[in-house]
């Protein structure tokens, strides 16, 4: 398996690409936006987007599907299929991505947004806007902060210490890191 | 790919290193493979996709190399020369860092949560969306560097230089500061406060 991080000026967002040791299918996490950047990555290594997982629906995160959507034939799984603007898949912890040999669980941690997800596959977790280094996702009310926090506290902190975590914004973190450093976590419900 | 495999010892759960198939507290001989991973770093011109974690190097010349997407939590490093490297996806977290120089390098996505960073020189570098998280950090210059989006968020900062530096998306809150020094850096751009970021 290859791993590869972009990031986007466009919303100061990242996205992931993860494909196989040699060429062949690849899965994108999340498409903030989808440049020239983004394309001679995929292209350089001999990869093809065959699979978008989105962990929400905000913009920062979807912006580059539509451009995505002309280049490669792509199925794409978000929690919430009804706010994209194309056809997508849905997705659930009882119902996760079929992508190839990739095999993908889906957390699922409400509060940032309703439909907030991370993915976890082989000791990486992509935890989109709900986690993030040292910090937890913006939340528009009281009851999203505490709907997050215990989103993050059941699904997340609940996996092991050595879990490496890649965020929809800023630098990658590990889980031990947030355990003991990230300030926001320790808030009352 | 960063190097995921597990111990193969019993129920250990930690991540086996690179050239074994055990952790690091599996060794037989722990200074023998911190020697043979020295001779390799020197050796190579492009580290990548290796689990080093734990590992002891001292008084080590790696300056220009490239180092991608490795493991080297917990490790002890002191008088590590970096100089000019370009290090990118690789986690020094919870590693000590003393005496070692980090200068005109480049360094992406590159986790020193935890660390303890004593006497370093990352100055005139580009250190983008770095995370400094809980850092204990003493004596060390980060002058003239660009720190664009990297986190130092509950963090110890003793006697720092960030003298002439681009603190744009720099994320301070929660830090004890102490005797740092941010001339002619833009701290407008930076995060002192805690308040609620929108991402």
């Amino acid at each position: 398996m290859r791993f590869f991080s972009y990031f986007s000026v466009l919303h100061f967002s990242n996205c992931y690409l993860i494909g196989p040791d040699g060429p062949g299918d690849a899965v994108l996490i999340d498409a903030g936006v989808f440049d020239e950047g983004l394309l001679k990555l995929i292209e350089d290594n001999d990869l093809y987007v065959r699979w978008v997982l989105i962990t929400h629906v905000h913009h920062g995160h979807i912006q580059g599907l539509q451009t995505l959507l002309k280049i490669y034939e792509a199925t794409i799984y978000t929690f919430d299929t009804e706010r994209l603007d194309c056809t997508a898949r849905p997705i659930s912890e009882s119902k996760p991505p079929e992508c190839g040999s990739f095999s993908f669980k889906v957390l699922e941690t409400p509060g940032h947004s309703n439909d907030s997800v991370c993915f976890l596959i082989d000791g990486m977790l992509f935890s989109g806007d709900a986690l993030s280094a040292g910090s937890v996702g913006h939340t528009p009310t009281g009851y999203g902060r505490a709907l997050l926090l215990s989103s993050i506290r059941k699904k997340i902190l609940s996996l092991k210490d050595n879990v490496l975590i890649f965020p929809g914004h800023g630098p990658p973190t590990r889980l031990e890191i947030e355990r003991r450093f990230n300030p926001y976590l320790e808030e009352k419900l | 790919m960063f190097s995921l495999q597990t111990c193969s010892v019993g129920k250990c759960v930690n991540r086996a290193l690179n050239r074994r198939d055990v952790c690091r507290k599996h060794l037989d001989d722990p200074q023998a493979y911190d020697r043979e991973i020295a001779d390799v770093l020197s050796g190579s011109e492009l580290v990548a996709d290796l689990n080093l974690s734990s590992l002891v190097l001292e008084d080590l010349d790696l300056s220009g190399k490239r180092i991608e997407r490795c493991i080297l939590s917990n490790s002890d490093l002191r008088g590590v020369n970096f100089d000019g490297s370009r290090i990118s996806l690789v986690y020094f977290d919870f590693s000590v860092l003393q005496n070692c120089s980090f200068r005109a390098g480049k360094f992406y996505n590159v986790v020193f949560a935890g660390a303890r960073i004593e006497n370093c020189n990352f100055s005139g570098s580009d250190i983008i969306r770095c995370n400094f998280c809980g850092i204990s950090c003493a004596e060390t210059l980060f002058d003239e560097s660009d720190l664009y989006a990297s986190r130092f968020i509950a963090s110890t900062l003793n006697r720092i230089g960030f003298k002439d530096c681009n603190l744009k998306q720099v994320r301070f809150e929660h830090a004890e500061i102490s005797e740092a020094d941010f001339r002619y850096s833009n701290t407008e751009d930076a995060f002192f406060e805690t308040k609620a970021h929108k991402l």
